[in-house]
């Protein structure tokens, strides 16, 4: 049995004749322009959103630490920095200390190197 | 390439390789040009749809689950967009009385839509054609055109598929009537 699509041939005909014009023959080019500007408008937008999450997340930790600290254990942070001193075998701590800092802030550069290498290629 | 490599593609662009969207651009502009025309009936106007369109499209990639194809999905965001468009312009539309459309027959809607190639018929029926709300044009657009169907209408313009038949069918007749008022 003929459908209506089958039988309305001179319509079919009509809807094509006035859908025959086409868009710029370089409308692909410009709209994958736009689609690469909204491409890295989505990774900005991803990316701040991350780091929002990462700060209110450190800001609650920190803010969690200092409220245990100072509640259940009695931590008066005044009182514990008075007591700091310095003697002269609290040099070579401090030296100690300061390599490891760097050496972790090495590896980190390295890591994210690598990282930005990988993504690269 | 059919739905399942679209998904794949879909889901490489939604990794990071956006070059891979020019494939729906290729693929689907021309047909959603088509659509959004026959609804805006400017060129200027139409043109900026189909970016939008595929601006929101690329926007919404992510909440594209695969239950119906892309192109239905993408034919929807083309016919939303361009919708609005018309209703922010707030053009009047033809208005003719239910009981007018209902007294056209079957056969002379045949008759009508079915008859060969004939000038003055041709030209009564792009006036007639014109004078459509934006919804009815899309809809035999999709179902003539872009041979879609009647599921896949029902997912873009929301309805059951009982309704696309009866607006169908309605608007065939409504062709007649406008046709024979010429």
């Amino acid at each position: 049995m003929k459908t209506n699509k089958d039988k309305d041939c001179l319509l079919k005909e009509v809807l094509r004749k006035s859908s025959s014009e086409s868009l710029p023959f370089n409308f692909t080019n410009k709209m994958m322009a736009q689609i690469n500007v909204e491409a890295q408008k989505k990774q900005k937008r991803a990316t701040a959103l991350n780091v929002c999450f990462l700060l209110l997340a450190s800001a609650s930790l920190i803010g969690l630490s200092t409220y245990l600290l100072m509640t259940y254990f009695s931590f008066n942070i005044i009182k514990s920095l008075r007591n700091i001193s310095f003697s002269p075998e609290s040099g070579s701590i401090l030296g100690f200390y300061f390599y490891i800092g760097l050496l972790v802030l090495g590896l980190l550069g390295l890591d994210y190197y690598l990282r930005k290498l990988k993504q690269h290629s | 390439m059919e739905q399942k490599d679209e998904i794949i593609y879909i889901k490489r662009i939604l990794e990071g390789e956006i070059n891979l969207f020019s494939y729906f651009l290729d693929r689907y502009s021309h047909p959603i040009y088509s659509l959004i025309i026959q609804i805006v009936s400017c060129r200027e106007d139409a043109e900026e749809l189909v970016q939008d369109s595929f601006i929101k499209a690329f926007r919404k990639l992510d909440t594209y689950k695969g239950d119906c194809s892309f192109s239905t999905w993408l034919y929807r965001i083309a016919y939303n967009t361009a919708i609005s468009a018309t209703r922010k312009q707030k053009k009047e539309s033809f208005f003719i009385d239910e009981k007018i459309i209902e007294s056209v027959s079957d056969d002379e809607a045949d008759d009508i839509l079915s008859s060969s190639e004939n000038e003055d018929r041709i030209k009564k029926l792009e006036l007639a054609l014109i004078q459509l709300n934006p919804d009815e044009r899309a809809l035999i657009t999709l179902f003539y055109n872009e041979d879609k169907s009647i599921d896949e209408l029902a997912t873009i313009f929301k309805l059951t598929s009982s309704n696309v038949k009866v607006k169908l069918h309605r608007t065939r007749k409504k062709l007649c009537v406008l046709i024979n008022n010429q």
